[in-house]
């Protein structure tokens, strides 16, 4: 349960999970798909971040997990943080029953538009969220009132994307919600390499001025650089190859990150000889 | 209003044609000039780097419309991203498989109904149970939409372009009824006065304004409990045991 009291001291009740691996519904009957269990039982996988989408609810691999007593974290996929209607009591009733299945130690998720209109099918999407602080305020409302009505700490994520819109760099963004909202968060090494290469500054730039002690939690996840027409990008593929701008945010961050209790390596579609190479190079940073 | 920017930010992901409006000077009443500046300022090429998009979003609109869309052809049901009521329907916070039958037209009335049975509004009092839905469609509807989706379906054959071998009829009344099923909806045979009664349900209503509505209808009184208590009983209306 999330206790009273300021973030820097909730904080300090969290546990420290260490380094984890994450997967969403039926991400393991693909072919090829990882076997969290199988990198358990290799000592890479201390907590697996289970991607839920109400809708479609707990697949067994998740729960298999989950019944054997391992810890776990809860990432929304579909909930509109900035949407006080999106905490209804049909979605909050579900998201509470998958709760007590998983036992998470927190609910984290992309702050972003998840779903366009009501939750539906072909409504599931993801953007980033607009960067203005009346836009990290709103958000902030709705994650102060998720943690309230679920009784568990709520760590905003940002998000990926080709481009971002606003008036705030990203990294003031999250600085803004985590103050408003008195939260820590999720920081996705490679959405922020995306941010940078789009905004056209180096990997690290901005985060000497960022409070590194709301980072909860890590994401370390492969990409691929893509070019569409000349424009560059990179596709968020959470393959086997992380680039080295994220290999750089994640070697500055882990360095300051006082409050630092889980990373997860992003990489449900490769099999396990791929990724270990991964989660050795990431254990090596957090030492 | 950011929420605001973001419908408008998944409109122009859908349809390059809106981005070409915006850059020539369109401006869209519910967005500041700030937050046009915004889009403006996206590198065009930005927003068309996922090129599966529509064909991703379409290939579930046809889940739910087989028939209606091959009837339309189902090339063409991709314009359906760049048409008002697709537009319409993401400002407005709306649902897509209900635009989307709607904007098919009148060959998508029974599946349309069938989609809106599947999305139960939060409608109070006596009311149409979940999946239930009353429809109107042309005479020999039903018997031409079960060979017509016999032939389009699966989705492979739909996608590669197969057509009804027959037009849809289009005159007379054949009243129909959907509930739920074990392997989904399943529709029958009403009948006019029931299916309007039926309709007169569906908003919600009360015990009593109920009753005055079957009798209306033609039920004499004392039949007007009856016919309230066999729907009940069928479990087509749900709720209202409170009366009043």
């Amino acid at each position: 349960m999330s206790r009273p009291g300021p973030f820097s001291q909730r904080v300090h009740g969290l546990p420290r999970l260490g380094l984890g691996v994450s997967t969403e519904y039926g991400a393991g009957s693909q072919a090829g798909a990882l076997d969290p269990r199988a990198l358990h039982r290799l000592g890479h996988a201390a907590f697996l971040e289970v991607g839920v989408e109400v809708a479609k609810g707990l697949d067994e691999q998740a729960r298999a997990w989950a019944a054997a007593g391992l810890p776990t974290t809860y990432h929304f996929l579909d909930v509109n943080l900035d949407e006080p209607d999106d905490l209804d009591d049909g979605w909050l009733g579900q998201v509470r029953a998958a709760s007590r299945v998983l036992a998470p130690a927190w609910l984290c998720g992309d702050a972003g538009l998840w779903h366009v209109g009501p939750r539906d099918r072909g409504h599931m999407l993801l953007l980033p969220p607009v960067l203005t602080g009346d836009h990290a305020e709103q958000m902030a409302a709705g994650i102060m009132a998720l943690r309230e009505r679920v009784g568990l700490e709520v760590l905003p994520e940002n998000p990926p994307g080709a481009f971002f819109l606003g008036d705030l760099d990203l990294l003031g963004f999250f600085a803004r919600l985590t103050e408003a909202a008195d939260t820590g968060m999720v920081l996705d090494c490679a959405h922020l390499a995306m941010y940078q290469r789009w905004a056209g500054r180096e990997p690290t730039d901005g985060l000497d001025g960022f409070p590194l002690d709301r980072v909860v939690e890590l994401h370390v996840a492969g990409g691929t650089e893509q070019d569409h027409h000349g424009f560059g990008f990179v596709h968020d593929d959470h393959g086997g190859v992380v680039l080295p701008d994220t290999w750089a945010i994640v070697e500055r961050v882990v360095a300051g990150a006082v409050n630092l209790k889980a990373i997860v390596v992003e990489c449900e579609r490769n099999d396990v000889a791929t990724v270990v190479p991964l989660f050795e190079r990431t254990a090596e940073l957090w030492s | 209003m950011s929420q605001a920017l973001h419908r408008a930010t998944v409109r122009c992901l859908y349809d390059p044609a809106l981005v070409a409006r915006l850059r020539a000077g369109e401006r869209l009443p519910e967005l500041s000039e700030q937050e046009h500046g915004w889009l403006l300022a996206v590198d065009p090429r930005a927003w068309t780097t996922d090129p599966y998009r529509r064909s991703r979003s379409l290939t579930a609109l046809l889940d739910e419309f087989p028939v209606a869309a091959a009837v339309r052809g189902v090339r063409a049901c991709d314009g359906f991203f760049s048409s008002q009521a697709f537009h319409r329907c993401i400002q407005d916070r709306g649902r897509l498989a209900l635009a989307f039958g709607t904007w098919l037209g009148p060959v998508a009335t029974l599946e349309l109904a069938i989609a809106r049975s599947r999305r139960p509004g939060p409608v109070a009092g006596l009311r149409l149970a979940p999946g239930v839905a009353a429809v109107t469609v042309p005479e020999g509807f039903l018997a031409w939409f079960v060979a017509a989706r016999a032939e389009v379906l699966p989705l492979e054959t739909l996608v590669g372009g197969a057509r009804p071998s027959a037009a849809p009829p289009t005159e007379g009344d054949e009243h129909l009824i959907i509930e739920p099923g074990v392997d989904g909806p399943q529709v029958g045979g009403g009948s006019a006065a029931l299916n309007a009664f039926l309709d007169f349900c569906a908003s919600g209503t009360t015990r009593e304004a109920a009753l005055a509505e079957a009798r209306r209808l033609g039920c004499e009184p004392g039949d007007d409990e009856s016919l309230l208590a066999e729907l009940v009983g069928d479990g087509l209306l749900v709720g209202g045991a409170e009366g009043g």
